[in-house]
């Protein structure tokens, strides 16, 4: 046997099973989410920097003429929502921990409706601005429901991994002790709120500034 | 197995302080396969035949069928250029009609660039990188497997676009307003938009698997500071990917939604705006030449110390400037617009970004020389390539540093200077590399060694023809010959310079069919490879040739950035033969190590072969058909139907129910 003097391989001898009693540190899947979340942010960074420079690099009112300013209502109570989902979906990651399921459950049923709420409200608003500004009237049009709908098919895609979080649960298969995935959907849910207030600032709080 | 070494590559194995012989099977190896190979045979073994092809999750057979795959589309791409530089080789010609000369050359950049360099470099991370840290597969093997299945899918859907006469013909960078539904109708940049955003699924996935797997499944002790430079490579090169990525689909997504659904983003008249195009390309367009030449880079720097003998010069200042240069590429992105009109502050800046991203690239430089300098150099053709690529790249990064001094850059912008200065950059930087590359790990991963006779005419005939093509025309350039002229009238003295490069393409090609045909040979007629016929230093060099499915019998302990010449790592293969914690013979499993520092934290549990990968690529390869054709409807029905497979997908983790 070699003599060893690095740190590794100190250790190699000490445990020769080199192995840790219980796992320890993040897994692959936790750091893929990571990377997703990055590689998202970034389309949206590149989507909102479209937003500014297409606003500053025309001289005419932002929106133009033919708009109106988007009403602010709705769209404040929906990011609102989406936002204070956050809160039943740490408790469904506390609650993921423990023994018991139900908890979890109920949090997560909670988080998923506040999305569905989100989406909801997002189609109402919709209503409201869709005869004002359209997609293919101007570039203040086109930017406004490719943004937002852009966002509300990240959250229907977030609803859609709490469902099944929620049927996971259900079936007996995460929970109770089991917290990785619940974790890593999340970490999702709460770049979908911080994507939400990026957004609302820019579509609708910033062409009132 | 009978020795192999080759006449004219003498190895010198007294240079290098290693333990066991570079013939045959590596000593310590065959103890560690004696003690485990065969229940370690029984659980990585994949179904053979037709059902193994399609659901295998296997790292090697997917990081071969990309190189396979990019290879052949790097030939068709290649006889693009051809008909081309046919076209071009006399004025007046008439052999191809403008419509058709817009389709070759736009879809020539597409491809090279999109379907050949970015994933010939995944597959050669796909197939080396799990060799080179030390573990059994990808941390993600059937995330792999859908990245390859959509690489395949897109790429054949952008090709399909020539033989309907729909190819896309607004230049690679596709610039509008021109690309406009109101100037190019048709299809044709439909296919473009479209084929970018469908590759760039794989590309992002591909990026966050390599990412994954080179920061929690390093062997033990392979900590960051002693990980290899091809590693370092990948690693930078994919985060590159995950954040230049979005700005090019953004842009396609808003191309796209113009086109068809009529949104002003790039319309001036209505609040767009054509610049913003540029912008965005651009903002992924820079950073993607380095996403195409740092791994080439790091392929370099595995062949230069290898030959060489010696540890690579100054590894902290290389690994350094591996990740500076991928930083800084994200803001030079305007010397592509300095004939835009942008105002004098934005030109100076980016101006001096330029100049600075020279800097990292010259700190390489510099490591390569100094280590051919103090090493005992085996000019293999893998070397040979190798020192190609210095020559040529470096004559590319000196007209590169010339387009940083804005008023040359204006006078010389769209004509051919620039074509011959990116093709030194991409075909000297990335192609003569590539080929170093495919010389270098061709043993281990066909198990089979190329004859070195042939790879001498080889590189003679590649590296001739590529300057005889490219080198003209710079003076062409300079003559005032625009790029992207279908063709030119006589006496403006461009001919000669056109002949010299259509007969280099010629030669090029020749030089390229020779290498074809040598790897053609040698898979049927070659020597069988031993473990590390080439005395290498890395670790992939301790797996078998071609590498067993489960890569490594014994997960070895790391102790240097050298493995196989620091005398212990590969002992300690030996050394934990009976270690349930090393050798993992119960279950479908590999480690999972610390970020930093690549202590063992946990046993990962590794999916088992399936065909829902396929299924899902095949699923998104309609969804995309349906958008060409405007079948929105049932584009939204397919993807409801992916939601399904995905979640299905999701729901069977191998932690859950293994096997």
């Amino acid at each position: 046997m070699t003599t060893v003097t690095t740190p590794a391989g100190r250790e190699s001898q000490r445990e020769p099973a080199g192995l840790p009693e219980a796992p320890v540190g993040h897994t692959t899947g936790w750091w893929a989410m990571v990377l997703f979340i990055c590689t998202e942010s970034a389309t949206f960074a590149a989507a909102l920097a479209s937003y500014f420079y297409l606003r500053f690099i025309g001289s005419g009112p932002w929106p133009p003429v033919a708009d109106s300013r988007p009403s602010l209502l709705v769209p404040s109570v929906g990011t609102a929502v989406l936002v204070l989902g956050c809160v039943p979906m740490g408790i469904a990651v506390r609650a993921a921990r423990r023994p018991g399921r139900l908890l979890a459950w109920v949090s997560l049923v909670v988080t998923m409706l506040t999305g569905v709420a989100f989406v909801v409200l997002q189609i109402v608003d919709y209503r409201g601005e869709w005869p004002d500004s359209t997609l293919s009237k101007d570039a203040y049009g086109s930017l406004f429901y490719s943004i937002t709908g852009l966002h509300g098919l990240h959250v229907a895609v977030g609803v859609l991994m709490v469902a099944v979080l929620v049927a996971s649960t259900s079936l007996r298969r995460i929970g109770g002790g089991e917290a990785g995935p619940v974790r890593i959907v999340a970490m999702y849910w709460y770049f979908l709120a911080v994507l939400a207030l990026a957004v609302y600032g820019t579509v609708y709080i910033s062409p009132y500034l | 197995m009978p020795p192999t070494t080759q006449p004219t590559q003498p190895t010198t194995p007294d240079a290098r302080p290693r333990t066991s012989s570079l013939r045959g099977v590596l000593a310590e190896r065959a103890s560690a396969e004696a003690a485990v190979g065969e229940k370690l045979d029984e659980l990585w073994e994949e179904e053979p035949g037709l059902i193994g092809f399609i659901t295998t999750v296997n790292h090697k057979r997917i990081g071969r069928r990309y190189l396979v795959t990019a290879s052949f589309f790097f030939l068709l791409a290649g006889v693009n250029a051809l008909i081309m530089r046919a076209q071009l080789g006399s004025p007046d010609n008439k052999l191809v009609d403008p419509e058709l000369y817009n389709q070759l050359f736009s879809l020539h950049g597409t491809a090279m660039i999109f379907f050949f360099a970015t994933p010939m470099n995944s597959g050669f991370g796909n197939f080396v990188v799990p060799l080179m840290i030390g573990t059994r597969d990808m941390a993600f093997p059937r995330l792999n497997a859908l990245s390859y299945w959509i690489f395949l899918f897109s790429g054949l859907f952008m090709f399909s676009s020539l033989p309907l006469g729909l190819a896309p013909d607004g230049g690679w960078f596709a610039y509008v307003p021109l690309t406009g539904d109101k100037y190019l109708p048709g299809l044709n940049l439909d296919f473009y938009t479209l084929g970018l955003l469908f590759l760039a699924v794989s590309s992002t996935v591909g990026a966050i698997n390599l990412i994954v797997t080179i920061i929690k499944m390093r062997a033990p002790g392979m900590s960051l500071n002693r990980m290899p430079l091809f590693v370092w490579a990948i690693l930078t090169q994919s985060f590159m990917l995950v954040f230049a990525l979005p700005p090019l689909d953004t842009a396609n997504a808003m191309l796209f939604m113009d086109r068809r659904f009529h949104t002003r983003f790039f319309v001036p008249s209505d609040g767009g705006d054509a610049i913003l195009w540029q912008h965005l390309f651009w903002l992924f367009g820079h950073p993607d030449v380095y996403i195409i030449v740092l791994p080439a880079m790091g392929m370099i720097s595995s062949v230069i110390p290898t030959f060489s003998g010696r540890p690579i010069l100054a590894y902290p200042f290389v690994v350094l400037a591996t990740i500076a240069t991928g930083i800084i590429s994200f803001g030079v992105w305007v010397h592509h617009m300095f004939a835009v009109g942008l105002s004098d502050v934005s030109l100076s800046f980016f101006a001096a970004a330029t100049l600075t991203i020279s800097l990292p690239a010259g700190i390489q430089m510099f490591a390569w020389l100094g280590t051919l300098w103090r090493g005992r150099i085996v000019l293999s053709t893998a070397m040979l390539y190798a020192v190609g690529f210095l020559v040529a790249f470096t004559l590319g990064g000196v007209t590169g540093v010339m387009f940083a001094v804005v008023p040359f850059d204006q006078q010389v912008t769209d004509s051919y200077f620039v074509v011959a200065h990116f093709h030194y950059v991409l075909f000297g930087g990335a192609v003569l590399p590539i080929l170093a590359g495919l010389f270098y790990w061709w043993p281990k991963i066909t198990g089979r060694m190329t004859n070195a006779r042939a790879g001498l005419w080889s590189f003679g005939l590649v590296f001739g023809g590529f300057n005889l093509t490219f080198f003209p025309m710079h003076i062409a350039g300079l003559l005032g010959m625009p790029r992207r002229i279908y063709t030119y009238q006589p006496g403006l003295g461009w001919t000669v310079w056109n002949v010299l490069s259509t007969v280099g393409a010629f030669v090029l090609a020749a030089g390229l069919l020779l290498t074809l045909g040598l790897f053609v040979h040698s898979l049927v007629r070659g020597e069988r490879a031993p473990d590390d016929p080439w005395g290498a230093n890395t670790l992939e060099w301790a797996t078998g040739s071609p590498p067993k499915d489960y890569n490594f019998p014994v997960i070895p302990t790391v102790h240097s950035g050298n493995p196989l010449w620091d005398g212990r790592t590969l002992p300690s293969m030996v050394e934990h033969r009976h270690d349930p914690g090393r050798t993992l013979t119960e279950e479908h499993k590999t480690l999972r190590t610390s970020e930093l520092d690549s202590r063992v934290e946990a046993v990962m549990t590794m999916p088992e072969e399936t065909a829902l990968p396929l299924l899902v690529a095949v699923l998104l390869t309609s969804m995309f058909v349906a958008l060409l054709v405007s079948a929105y409807v049932a584009a939204g029905i397919i993807a409801g139907f992916m939601a399904v497979a995905v979640t299905w997908w999701l729901w069977h983790r191998p932690e859950v129910e293994p096997g």
